[in-house]
């Protein structure tokens, strides 16, 4: 006869049903309005551990006119306000300037919270590089 | 994933930026000026008939015309299978092949 604990432990979060997943976004591109460059919103059932995020904006050319812009990723969570998890603004005259950000180990998001990238840029002219991304691994609630 | 064109929303600021109705997608190229962009969406979250459609209406730019309308029952598919995987009410999320 098979005898078994009641006591046993569930397993550590890593071992249920994981899965690592991540986003990132890279481009050139021209001034822009704000824009959501990817989404990801935790399933039913489910929680995901975000274990790095990495945003940089670089002023490639010049604009003719500087201005804020961003690249940033953030979360809303369960009471569906919005979060910073890294925010990385830039306002250049100048090509080759940058700012970059990068975290790890930021957030724990339950089912229905969202996690996502986003950028923009006010300037006239010129270009900018930018990068965001995210890592993170979903697991059963 | 599925690489589809939609249609992008919002835009109004950084609290409605221009984006794609979808929970879960990555940018791959847009356009806001006709508000279209190409994404790619996980397999799990287009429903078999939404990808059919998908495969038989090629968009190969996204200035390309979209060969035949999106109809509004698949819309409809579309928002409730979302609604079931992510179990956040039916209304939140309403997609669409641009």
């Amino acid at each position: 006869m098979r005898v078994s604990s009641l006591g046993v432990a569930r397993p550590v979060y890593y071992d249920r049903s994981p899965a690592t997943k991540s986003q990132l976004y890279s481009a050139t591109l021209a001034p822009h309005a704000d824009t959501q460059r990817w989404s990801y919103t935790v399933p039913a059932g489910y929680k995901a551990y975000v274990e790095t995020a990495y945003t940089l904006a670089l002023q490639q050319t010049a604009p003719t006119v500087a201005a804020g812009g961003y690249s940033g990723v953030f979360t809303n969570t369960d009471d569906a306000s919005a979060s910073i998890v890294s925010y990385a603004y830039l306002v250049s005259a100048t090509a080759n300037t940058q700012v970059a950000m990068g975290v790890s180990g930021v957030a724990l998001l339950n089912p229905g919270n969202i996690i996502f990238g986003q950028s923009s840029d006010g300037s006239t002219g010129g270009t900018r590089y930018i990068v965001i991304s995210a890592k993170y691994s979903t697991f059963q609630a | 994933v599925v690489i589809i064109r939609c249609a992008l929303v919002g835009g109004t600021g950084p609290s409605d930026p221009l984006r794609v109705d979808l929970p879960t997608y990555g940018m791959v190229a847009d356009d806001p000026a006709i508000r279209r962009a190409f994404v790619d969406v996980p397999d799990v979250d287009v429903p078999a008939d939404v990808a059919a459609f998908v495969r038989a209406n090629p968009t190969p730019t996204l200035a390309s015309p979209l060969p035949s309308s999106f109809p509004a029952g698949l819309a409809a598919v579309w928002r409730e299978h979302l609604a079931r995987r992510y179990d956040l009410g039916q209304a939140r999320w309403n997609p669409e092949v641009a």
